[in-house]
């Protein structure tokens, strides 16, 4: 049993965008960079699907995400490719999972350099990503969700209360 | 019974060994107070030397932490287009499946929601293996059980 007709899925245009055809290892490493470059909007969208809890409803603030890291790649690609290669490849051949660059330091330096000198973008300082951040967003708040019970019990009479039915015994065989 | 021949075993002269009463200690390598001298001076030079390691490490925990969370929304927005494009496309699977199964309404058991309390038009993440409902069990990702490794 999957979503029923009701359920609204939307279309193929809203859902079909250019994704990044690029390997993990390589988002990885340029992961600090394009934070940084795409900040607002990574905030944004992960805001969006926090308060909505609905991915339907944040299609286009992911597509803007996959849009700037895109544009970002290629930038990098451009001024800084044969570094963000190296330190890569580097990246790849010492760590297990692909990520961990703490035997990269050579190569990681000069892909710093180079994205400095080219592209103006400075490696963000320690453990900046784990901090807590707020955002203003232009999206208004959501409102909360009434509770519904299917089974609720109804709400109690208010003061002038009607005369009882027989006596008092409504329901007592007395 | 035969009559036993020649004369019989007797006590050795000045008779047997005495029992063996007394408690034999077993041979100690390391005493009380030694014992504790090493603990002592194991802990006194291992500590140092393990908060050193220990901080290298949480340095490079929480680099791993703060580049994780950066890629994190890359992540995600690909992987929520893509779970509604499966969703969708299981949809038209299962209605073209069922199209001769009477009484059949899909996402449905015959007219009856899955959740009684939801309503119809209410996000609920799927579970990994409702996306791959009609797919070949030879097909289905490896990586099913991933959230559940370290």
């Amino acid at each position: 049993m999957t979503n029923s007709k009701i359920f609204a899925l939307p279309s193929d245009e809203e859902l079909n965008t250019e994704e990044l055809s690029i390997s993990w290892p390589y988002i990885a490493a340029a992961a600090v960079f394009l934070g940084k470059k795409c900040e607002w909007y990574h905030n944004e969208f992960m805001l969006c699907r926090y308060e909505l809890k609905d991915p339907r409803k944040c299609l286009k603030e992911g597509k803007d995400v996959t849009k700037c890291a895109k544009e970002g790649f290629q930038e990098i690609k451009k001024h800084c490719g044969k570094e963000f290669e190296e330190h890569v490849n580097c990246v790849i051949d010492t760590s297990a999972t692909g990520t961990d660059d703490r035997y990269c330091s050579k190569t990681r330096k000069m892909f710093d350099d180079c994205m400095l000198k080219n592209l103006n973008m400075e490696r963000p300082p320690f453990g900046y990503f784990c901090e807590a951040r707020v955002h203003d967003s232009p999206r208004p708040k959501p409102e909360p969700e009434p509770d519904r019970f299917t089974d609720r019990l109804p709400d109690p009479v208010a003061p002038p209360y009607p005369p009882p039915k027989y006596q008092g015994a409504a329901g007592f065989n007395i | 019974m035969s009559k036993a021949k020649g004369p019989q075993d007797l006590p050795p002269k000045g008779g047997y060994i005495p029992f063996q009463i007394e408690r034999i200690k077993l041979r100690s390598i390391v005493t009380g107070k030694m014992g504790i001298g090493i603990f002592i001076a194991v802990n006194v030079i291992g500590m140092p030397l393990y908060m050193r390691t220990w901080l290298r490490e949480r340095k490079h925990l929480i680099e791993a932490r703060s580049r994780e969370l950066a890629t994190l929304p890359i992540l995600f927005a690909e992987n929520d287009r893509r779970t509604l494009k499966q969703l969708k496309h299981v949809r038209e699977v299962e209605a073209d499946v069922m199209k001769d199964f009477p009484y059949w309404e899909v996402g449905t058991f015959f007219g009856e929601p899955i959740y009684e309390d939801a309503q119809a038009d209410t996000y609920i993440k799927p579970i990994f293996g409702e996306l791959y409902v009609f797919t070949d069990p030879k097909d289905r990702p490896v990586l099913e059980h991933i959230h559940l490794l370290p």
